[in-house]
């Protein structure tokens, strides 16, 4: 068993969770010591308020002798972090949704370990890896056109930073997350299927049907805000391999770098397209045969997906 | 033995039982392949090439495309063959087409007559 705890309050007793699972505890372990050098015994003297990093303790024998974990690892987080570490705290934040919560030295209640615990940490750890931004048709054209235009439509969303490493170091990380869990940045671990999170998977590979099971998990068109409350909100992209023969959607994701990220299938996810060219457009870039752009859409924190 | 075909993105790869025949013409084949050098990276979307896990106690992983075929090792060594005029690529194509959509096999064929 691992016991995760966020270093993150001054007054309150700081959130732990424990994974039980042995095989998730040992993979996370493992990815951990890979990066020795990114653990510390503390946070920093001048860590000060706010998330400060991650605590990692073995709660048995074995996982302590067999990772060299006899006594906790710290993982410093919080502002400027390097981008490794963002990926590791991440992933760290990210098993709260398989843990179990543990109840601070001296309490005797548990915080509750959830949802909203688990978007709390990612935005006090994501901080200076995510912005929020507009996406208005004015904005662009704006900045095509190289003059001001009245803005027709806009909404805010959250332009998360290009982390490849998060979906490709780990095999098996690579190996069952899509196109579609890497656009809404979420890892089910299951290739997840629009459709499939909210009961009505897509009865056919149309634009019109993909689209319109990725609504029913809880996406929306483009310009069809979502409220903060649904942050973060990304915009991706949708198109699809009409045939014949090869017939498969596909997503693509914009990163706050000002390229679009995608993860075909099980392989590597990356930035550029099959001309090897950074993707700048998902509407022009070279797509294979994935010939048909379907369109925009957000995605939420609410989305089901599985 | 199974064979994947690594072609989507969205949907899961097909993966196709290898009748136990073919599978040892498969091993009787990398046998006398020769060496090649490196292929580059497959194109992101589309085809990708068929991958056969574990062919071996030997070998951890096949890859067959292009008229190469990337041998890797359980130390994650990787080393290349000629599959000359793709054509070990090609029959596996054949075997495994049974087993898949008509349209997606002649796909594949097109895709590899070149």
């Amino acid at each position: 068993m691992l016991r995760i705890t966020a270093d993150v309050f001054s007054g309150r007793p700081d959130p732990s969770w424990i994974i039980a699972d042995e095989a998730e505890a040992r993979a996370t372990l493992r990815e951990l010591t890979k990066e020795r050098s990114l653990l510390t015994e503390a946070a920093p003297a001048t860590a000060g308020l706010g998330f400060r990093g991650l605590r990692v303790e073995a709660l048995t024998d074995e996982l302590a002798t067999d990772f060299g974990l006899d006594a906790p690892a710290f993982l410093p987080g919080g502002a400027g972090a390097p981008g490794r570490v963002r990926e590791l705290t991440e992933r760290l934040i990210g098993l709260i949704g398989k843990a179990e919560a543990a109840a601070p030295e001296g309490e005797a209640e548990a915080l509750p370990v959830d949802t909203a615990l688990q978007d709390f940490l990612a935005a006090q750890a994501e901080r200076t890896s995510r912005v929020t931004a507009t996406d208005g048709v004015a904005a662009e054209a704006q900045a095509e056109a190289g003059e001001a235009l009245p803005v027709e439509a806009s909404c805010p969303i959250e332009l998360g930073a290009f982390n490849p490493g998060f979906w490709n170091n780990d095999p098996n990380i690579r190996a069952r997350n899509n196109c579609y869990n890497y656009a809404s940045n979420k890892r089910t671990d299951s290739f997840a299927q629009p459709g499939r999170g909210c009961g009505n998977i897509y009865k056919a590979i149309t634009c019109a049907e993909v689209t319109r099971a990725s609504l029913c998990d809880g996406l929306k068109r483009r310009f069809n805000c979502f409220p903060d409350s649904e942050k973060p909100r990304y915009l991706v992209a949708l198109v699809v391999a009409p045939g014949p023969g090869f017939v498969d959607f596909h997503w693509y994701r914009r990163h706050k770098e000002g390229f679009w990220g995608h993860k075909p299938g099980g392989t590597a996810a990356r930035n550029t397209d099959n001309s090897n060219r950074v993707i700048h457009n998902p509407e022009t870039c070279n797509r294979g045969p994935y010939t048909q752009f379907c369109g925009y859409f957000y995605t939420c924190r609410s989305q089901r997906i599985r | 033995m199974e064979v994947e075909l690594d072609i989507y993105s969205g949907r899961e790869n097909p993966r196709v039982p290898l009748p136990a025949a073919e599978a040892e013409a498969l091993a009787s084949a990398l046998a006398s392949l020769p060496d090649a050098a490196a292929a580059a990276e497959p194109e992101a979307l589309g085809y990708r090439g068929l991958v056969i896990a574990a062919p071996s106690a030997a070998i951890a992983s096949l890859r067959i495309r292009g008229g190469r075929v990337a041998i890797t090792d359980a130390a994650g060594a990787v080393a290349w063959r000629e599959d000359a005029g793709r054509r070990l690529e090609r029959r596996l194509i054949e075997a495994i087409a049974p087993s898949l959509d008509p349209a997606l096999a002649a796909y594949l064929r097109e895709a590899t007559s070149r």
